[in-house]
């Protein structure tokens, strides 16, 4: 193709015009009294009608002039001389000057609409395998993707990409071609992309061989010469608009290669530029869509944790009011072993109901991103230990045993994790048979340690198995009381893996397991 | 001193502690039930005047409960819900509960609620022919309804609507409740003829109808007649 662009070249026009014609004069010269000047004459003048068919009317007028020079000079008598003896050859000559400008003006027109018509077709077909592309692409991302691999297959350029972020903040989107087409814009190509949208016009870098035609849409830039270590780039940058809305821009990679719309990429740049346009705008939905369904997400799990702490909140509340309100009512001579109960009531419903606010506190620190784990070296024993005692209140009634090797140490953030063991060891509560036992184990294992909350009750439904760690989830056996508001066991799994350990639940009819599993503690001097 | 029986249904050991030891001050023969199962069991036993129930237990349902009881039994029943259990609530006041309370409540609320249940469980009220509250006299026999001693007109369905209200004066009474007892079971969800009557009514009998004083609204259950003067 390359080469075939060399050859069409005017000044190669004219070297094959002087070549061919001191040819043709040579080879008839020696021959001119049996050839006889007419048949010469035509042998010149379809040399001429060659030259002007092959390289347009200008180089064939000049290949008109120069064979009749040759004509004049080499055939028609007097010899030598470009003197012309008689009016009659006089005539013949500018018959013959005549014939050849006209003929070969009228092939070069020929010829150049019928490449205007190829190029059209070409066209007409890029754009056509275009919207059928973009059809196809249900995936806005996708559907760039697929235009930046025909601009490049329709120009036959180094790479094509789509860049958004007319703000200013230009981020790649996507690309095709070369590697290089996936890079992003460095300082001086989103210059380039902001003159891009700010003319809404096309901005050119370099030699990237779009011809810049006869409309303005392309034009050459006033942006700096690249530094010189870097090699020559050859840039264009199309803006996409959609309703006079800039959304972002096309960035081609020159050279391009020898195509029919070399000369004028306009119309096809266009239509690249506005089905772009309306992918990206597919794509801004499409973003604006997900940022509504995260909200609405986000504003379930709000409405999710209201109703769900409602009756959390309002059940010790409960209790409060009736301890504070009949200590109030002095229609009644209480005794003091009633104050004391109501008083009670009061203490341990107040307890509840800060438990169950810190829960959502901690919830809500865990998803804020709001808790930075202090790891350090913690005597296993004395985590389980700890954890039993918190929960004595509501284990009463309960065998809880602890059984850990005093050696054993987990390296780790002490209050997250007892928090963890503590709403472990409620959830035994919970949920096990009053009177049951509840065992809290510990060993190493390798180079972890595995602390384990272990209860003899009924055990979790296995449907409900993969889901208690789940905010809000609660075992929902028929008609049953669904107590806690689901959180406690949704801040377990948040805190051990804050603390870069794991949770897991094995359970059957015989009971509920809870294995946490943290990492050992380098063994060092043990004072146990 | 052994007053009227009360039977507490409630899962919450604390607060069934501080019900029982506040009602007790008041006189009050107190049991308690943790379940459905030993609640419907206990109320067999123990023969409650009022039963106090939670919506919420371990094993049954409140509403369930409150048909199982409704079956052989017209003893009043108060809910004891949270907010968030409107649905539950008003299924629960379909099934025959009397009253409900929101938790958190205030003592003196409950006395109230209870002293209303006792005087509706009794058997006076039924057999009364006449119903006074504030400047309104209705006479059951002679049909006739009074406000300040002038005679008012109401329709025959106004009547009927009225003297269900009033004969309930005290209990809350859902929207359906009301339809199938006056207009009958196919107009249980003709919400708007129901607002229509009462307003209608609410018209003839108050002061400012805008502001009832006699046939109150439960925010998203239904109508509460004011509590009747006491019968002399």
């Amino acid at each position: 193709m390359r080469a075939l662009a060399f050859l069409r070249q005017p000044r190669v026009g004219i070297a094959a015009a002087i070549g061919t014609t001191a040819v043709l004069t040579a080879a008839l010269a020696p021959f001119q009294d049996e050839v006889g000047l007419l048949n010469e004459g035509l042998l010149f003048l379809l040399l001429t009608l060659l030259v002007s068919s092959t390289w347009g009317w200008q180089v064939g007028l000049f290949a008109a002039v120069l064979t009749n020079l040759a004509l004049n000079f080499f055939f028609v008598p007097p010899l030598h001389r470009l003197i012309v003896h008689g009016p009659a050859n006089v005539f013949a000559l500018f018959v013959f000057l005549l014939v050849s400008v006209i003929s070969g003006s009228l092939l070069s027109t020929a010829r150049a609409a019928a490449r205007e018509a190829r190029r059209r077709q070409a066209e007409t077909e890029v754009l056509l395998s275009l919207s059928r592309t973009m059809i196809g692409r249900t995936e806005p991302r996708d559907a760039l993707i697929a235009l930046c691999q025909e601009v490049v297959q329709a120009f036959d350029a180094r790479g094509a990409a789509v860049l958004s972020g007319a703000d200013g903040s230009w981020t790649l989107l996507a690309f095709a071609g070369a590697d290089s087409a996936g890079r992003q814009p460095d300082a001086e190509e989103r210059a380039m992309a902001g003159r891009a949208v700010a003319e809404g016009m096309s901005v050119m870098l370099g030699q990237t061989g779009l011809s810049t035609g006869r409309r303005p849409r392309i034009v050459r830039p006033r942006v700096p010469v690249p530094h010189a270590e870097e090699p020559p780039r050859s840039i264009a940058f199309v803006p996409l608009q959609v309703g006079g809305r800039t959304l972002g821009v096309l960035r081609l990679d020159g050279p391009i290669g020898e195509t029919p719309f070399r000369d004028s990429p306009n119309r096809l740049l266009a239509a690249f530029a506005s089905e772009a346009a309306l992918a990206l705008q597919r794509v801004e939905l499409a973003q604006a869509a997900a940022h509504a369904d995260a909200l609405m997400q986000a504003d379930k799990m709000k409405s999710a944790l209201l109703a769900s702490i409602s009756h959390d909140l309002k059940t010790p509340l409960a209790g409060i009011k009736t301890g504070v309100s009949s200590l109030l009512d002095r229609s009644v001579n209480w005794s003091p072993e009633d104050v004391q109960a109501f008083l009670e009531t009061i203490d341990s419903q107040a307890d509840r109901l800060n438990q169950v606010i810190s829960n959502v506190l901690d919830l809500n620190r865990i998803e804020a991103g709001a808790v930075t784990p202090m790891p350090k070296p913690v005597r296993a024993r004395d985590l389980l230990e700890e954890a039993r005692n918190r929960t004595a209140p509501v284990t009463a009634g309960r065998n809880v045993c602890v059984d850990v090797p005093t050696d054993v140490r987990v390296l780790t953030d002490e209050s997250l994790i007892l928090q963890a063991l503590v709403n472990l060891v409620e959830n035994a509560a919970k949920y096990s048979t009053p009177g049951g036992s509840i065992r809290l184990t510990g060993s190493a294992r390798g180079s972890v340690v595995e602390l384990s909350v272990e209860d003899d009750g009924p055990g979790i439904a296995p449907e409900d198995v993969p889901h208690v760690f789940e905010r809000f989830y609660r075992a929902s056996e028929p008609g049953t009381r669904v107590k806690g508001s689901g959180l406690g066991l949704a801040i377990v799994k948040g805190f051990v893996e804050l603390c870069g350990g794991s949770v897991r639940v094995e359970s059957s009819a015989a009971g509920t397991r809870f294995v946490v599993t943290l990492p050992l503690a380098e063994q060092t001097t043990l004072s146990a | 001193m052994m007053g009227p029986r009360i039977l507490i249904v409630d899962d919450e050991p604390q607060l069934r502690r501080a019900l029982r030891r506040a009602l007790e001050g008041h006189g009050y023969d107190v049991r308690e039930a943790e379940d459905g199962v030993s609640a419907l069991a206990e109320f067999q036993a123990f023969k409650p005047d009022v039963v106090l129930l939670d919506l919420v237990l371990p094993d049954m349902g409140g509403v369930e409960v409150c048909s199982e009881l409704r079956r052989d039994h017209q003893t009043p029943i108060i809910v004891l819900s949270v907010l968030g259990d409107e649905r539950t609530k008003i299924a629960a006041l379909d099934q025959g509960a009397d009253d409900y309370l929101t938790k958190p409540f205030a003592i003196g609320e409950l006395l109230a609620r209870i002293r209303v249940a006792l005087r509706r469980g009794s058997s006076a009220r039924a057999q009364q022919s006449q119903i006074k509250a504030g400047e309104l006299a209705i006479d059951l026999e002679r049909r006739l309804v009074t406000l300040r001693g002038q005679a008012v007109h109401l329709t025959p369905t106004e009547y009927s609507l009225l003297k269900y209200l009033a004969t309930n004066a005290g209990k809350a009474l859902t929207h359906p409740m009301i339809l199938r007892a006056v207009w009958g079971a196919e107009y249980a969800d003709d919400f708007h003829i129901l607002r229509t009557y009462i307003n209608q009514l609410r018209s003839k009998l108050e002061a400012d109808p805008a502001n009832p004083t006699l046939i109150l609204t439960d925010p998203g259950v239904g109508y509460r007649f004011a509590e009747p003067d006491p019968i002399s």
